[in-house]
Parts: C-alpha cells; sequence; structure tokens
C-alpha cells in the first residue's frame, strides 16, 4: 500500500486535522471500499499504523484506510467542543471522495474503532446509516456514561457530552440512538470484546437491546482475535 | 488545501519514495497540475518550506507534485537507477490513478524545476512532451554539455554516477539532443520558461539561451534582478511561470481551506 500523510483544514471542525491515509498498491484500480479506522483515548491519525500490523493485514483487501484524529471528542459534536461527528459522518467522507476513486456504496464503507474508537465507530454508523454499512468496535467504551463517575484524565465528560442526564437522554448514548434509528437502511453492528471486563458486559447489553430492536448486530468475544475479525469482515465487503 | 506527503513505492526505483502533495480540498474540476523538482542537495520538502507555492496553487484552485529524485539529476542514472522514467511515466500514472481529480490533459500539466531541477524539467519535460505543455527551468541548464570524469572530487564522482565518464551531450540526457530530436519529429514541444538570478553566472544567460531561439519552441529567458542561487529567486520565479507565463490566475483570497 502507498501511505499518505495529510495535513487539511476541516470546515466543520473549524481547525486544521491530520490525516494518515492507505491506499492500495497499483494492482487494485478502484473504486476501493472504503475503511474508517477511529483512534482511542490519548491516540490520534498515527496510532493505527503505530500499534498495530493494520496495513499488513489488509494491504490484500483492496481497501482504502482512513485513520483521523479527533482528539478526546469521543467523535461526537461536543458540547463545549468541536463537532466531530459533522466531520466523520460528512465532510471526511466527502473530503475522501473527492480525491481518491472510492465505492460510494453504503456496504463498502466500513468505520472502525478501538475503545473510544469503538464507541465512534457504533455512533457514526447510527447517526448516518446511509454513510456507512457497518461499524466494528474493537473492546469500545460503548457506555461512555460511566465516565461521569469514573473520572477520566484530562476529559471532562460534561464538557464533551454535557450534564450527565442530558447525555443520558441523547443520541450520544448509543441505547437512544439504537432504539430511535428511524432510516429503513440500518447499519451492521459488530461489537468485539476481547476482555472479560467491565467493557464486556456493556458490548453484552448493547448487543441484546440492539438485536431486540431489529439491528442486525453481532458480539465476538473470543480473546485477542479482534483484527482477524475485523481483517475477515473487509475482505468479505 | 490539503498538504500530504506519500510515500510511494516505485516498480522502477524498487524504493520506497516521498512525495509532498498539494490538492485542494474539494476539488470540482479535473485539476491542472505543477509538477516541481528540487535541487541537488534537496528533497520533496524544500518547495512548499521555502516558498510560497500552496498560496500560489491555492489561489488557483490548482494541485502541486514534488517528488525526491536523490541524486539522480532526475534522469535514468548511467551507474543508478531510472528516474527519469520513474518520475516521467510510473508517477505520472500512479499519481493520477491515486488522485482521478488530477486533469490528464497535457494542456493542464507543466514541469518544473530550480537549479539541478530545472535541467531535470528540461530532461523530463522534453523527454515526455506528450505528458508536459511547458517546462518553468530556474537556475539551470543543459548540465549534460559537459566532460564529466571521477577525478577524486565529490562533484565529479557524483556526475559520473549520473552520466558516466565522457560527455553525455549528444545522447537521452541532452537537453539540446532531446530539443533537436523532438524538432525532428516535428513536436509536440513545451512552452519553456527559462528563469535565472541576475547575480548568478547564468543570469548572463547560457548556452540554451540562444540554442532555443533558432528552434519551433516558444521560449522566455527572464532575468530576476538583485537576486542569485537562492530561495528568493525561486519564489518570484515560480510564481512568474505560473500566474504570468502559463496565465493561470488568481480566483480566490479566501485566506483558510
Amino acid at each position: 500500500m502507498d501511505w499518505i500523510y495529510v495535513q487539511m483544514q476541516s470546515e466543520s471542525a473549524r481547525t486544521p486535522l491530520p490525516l494518515d491515509i492507505l491506499v492500495p498498491d497499483r494492482r487494485f484500480p478502484g473504486p476501493y471500499k472504503t475503511v474508517f479506522l477511529l483512534h482511542d483515548m490519548a491516540g490520534n491519525n498515527t496510532s493505527w499504523m503505530r500499534h498495530t500490523n493494520i496495513e499488513e493485514r489488509l494491504a490484500e483487501t483492496g481497501a482504502v484506510l482512513v485513520m483521523p484524529s479527533c482528539l478526546n471528542s469521543f467523535y461526537v459534536n461536543m458540547y463545549y467542543g468541536y463537532d466531530m461527528l459533522d466531520y466523520m459522518t460528512k465532510e471526511l467522507v466527502q473530503l475522501c471522495e473527492g480525491w481518491f476513486r472510492l465505492d460510494q456504496r453504503r456496504e463498502s464503507r466500513l468505520v472502525a474503532g478501538l475503545g473510544m474508537g469503538g464507541y465512534g465507530a457504533v455512533r457514526a454508523a447510527l447517526a448516518a446509516p446511509e454513510v456507512f454499512g457497518t461499524a466494528v468496535s474493537l473492546d469500545g467504551f460503548l457506555d461512555p456514561g460511566r465516565f461521569y463517575q469514573e473520572k477520566l484524565a484530562a476529559v471532562k465528560m460534561e464538557d464533551v457530552m454535557g450534564p450527565e442526564g442530558y447525555f443520558r437522554r441523547s443520541p450520544n448514548n448509543l441505547w437512544v440512538a439504537a432504539r430511535g434509528l428511524a432510516y429503513n437502511v440500518k447499519p451492521e453492528i459488530v461489537l468485539i470484546s476481547s476482555a472479560k471486563d467491565a467493557f464486556r458486559n456493556e458490548a453484552e447489553a448493547l448487543y441484546t437491546a440492539m438485536t431486540e430492536w431489529g439491528i442486525s448486530a453481532c458480539l465476538k468475544t473470543d480473546e485477542e482475535k479482534g483484527l482477524d475479525f475485523l481483517a475477515e469482515k473487509v475482505r468479505a465487503m | 488545501m490539503a498538504f500530504m506527503e506519500i510515500n510511494l513505492y516505485s516498480e522502477v526505483l524498487n524504493l520506497e519514495i516521498p512525495v509532498s502533495v498539494i490538492l485542494p480540498q474539494q476539488p470540482s474540476r479535473p485539476l491542472k497540475t505543477v509538477w516541481l523538482y528540487h535541487g541537488s542537495t534537496g528533497d520533496h520538502t524544500l518547495w512548499a518550506r521555502y516558498t510560497n507555492l500552496e498560496r500560489y496553487v491555492r489561489e488557483r484552485g490548482m494541485a502541486a507534485i514534488i517528488p525526491t529524485g536523490h541524486k539522480s539529476l532526475f534522469t535514468n542514472m548511467v551507474h543508478g537507477q531510472d528516474y527519469g522514467t520513474f518520475l516521467g511515466e510510473e508517477l505520472v500514472a500512479r499519481m493520477r490513478q491515486i488522485f482521478p481529480c488530477l486533469s490528464r490533459a497535457r494542456e493542464d500539466n507543466y514541469v518544473g524545476g530550480l537549479s539541478n531541477g530545472a535541467y531535470g524539467a528540461f530532461r523530463v519535460g522534453l523527454r515526455y512532451p506528450e505528458t508536459f505543455c511547458a517546462i518553468g527551468a530556474f537556475s539551470g541548464g543543459d548540465t549534460a554539455d559537459q566532460y564529466f570524469t571521477d577525478d577524486g572530487t565529490y562533484r565529479g564522482r557524483r556526475h559520473v554516477l549520473v552520466f558516466g565518464e565522457g560527455c553525455p551531450a549528444e545522447s537521452e540526457h541532452g537537453v539540446k539532443y532531446l530539443a533537436r530530436k523532438l524538432t525532428k519529429q516535428g513536436g509536440p514541444y513545451p512552452r519553456i520558461y527559462h528563469a535565472a538570478g541576475e547575480l548568478e553566472p547564468s543570469g548572463r544567460g547560457d548556452g540554451l539561451t540562444g540554442f532555443f531561439k533558432e528552434l519551433p519552441f516558444e521560449y522566455r529567458f527572464e532575468v530576476f534582478p538583485g537576486v542569485g542561487h537562492e530561495w528568493k529567486l525561486w519564489d518570484q520565479a515560480v510564481f512568474r511561470y505560473i500566474d504570468d507565463f502559463l496565465g493561470i490566475k488568481a480566483e480566490t483570497t479566501k485566506y483558510y481551506v
């Protein structure tokens, strides 16, 4: 694959934001499927390339991999801060489609993320199911409400999501977003939970709720297999 | 504008090559593209670092592509690799494959360079006249029209790596050779903008100044007063090349995006 580092000006976030993009080698003429890879808290556009071998795993899938940097925003339109959900679901997709030869069908777009990025992936797909066919959460923080009690270093949930009561009723609460999904098209949601920890309980609860509400969800709990599931999903797109 | 750094695998060179790309964020039409080469000690970062290039292309809604040519002088090295083929063929094809927003039309593609990159712009532009409609050569000329020998100096050895021993003027390395060959073929003729600083030796004109006037090329030689072999000149020259010689005028003064 060829690696592209991009510095651009986000109109939705009203700030310059960096991106890393991997494009398939010349054997793949496109139009390409697109995989958006979202970083965890305290991460950025470089995290996926530095901490995983994602290029090696996905090189033969013929997909363009887009790795944005969304700070510690949880990929939402922050209560006090940046409009990162607009950036993710509208601007970033439009930018990439202006530059590259991308397959513009929703089933050819997948959004995946780790930790905070797992939450962001599911949030983006529930907000814009007409854009993203599939969301994959790898050990996602699926209920950020927990962080009102368990304080996070350097991130105030009140700034990101608003007061706790407001957050609980807002679509940034994935249960609210999933139940309220009014579109005819519904995204496929893959929840991968590789560790038996508190986040596993959230994944199980969200999976159960989504299944009940008619959203095609699946829950994977094999230890250490997260990236294998992701790679398989991208291959099958 | 989006400022990109691409690490591109070249099959011709069997190397990962870094390339800077400046692109509008929302290209609304096939993009006119200026392909710029660095000097002998430079790389793909310098045009953006030392000139106002990004502003010039942003105002015009066009693209700039700046590859690294290492120490190749942008030609096919005798003792080395085929950088000329990489720049004139593979890079152009691959950039257009990755970015379909780039115009493939000859009249929208312009090559340029400074110092040894000016020789490179002549060499690539004259070798691939069906790809590029214009050559902007700033502070450089027919580098191949000299006798080279490995005399133990760094300069001698470096040139022998590129050109071999002897004088390569009458080969595919030679600017005048390629220009005469193209004339025999009857074109297509790239338009040529040749610039130099008053305070550098080529500011008094060089072997090419008279040469091109005898051939059916549109050729303009311009000397910038008070400047030598330096970025102060090349920043002015690249602006003059785009704005005046190519006639691509600013469409916006918006200072962001």
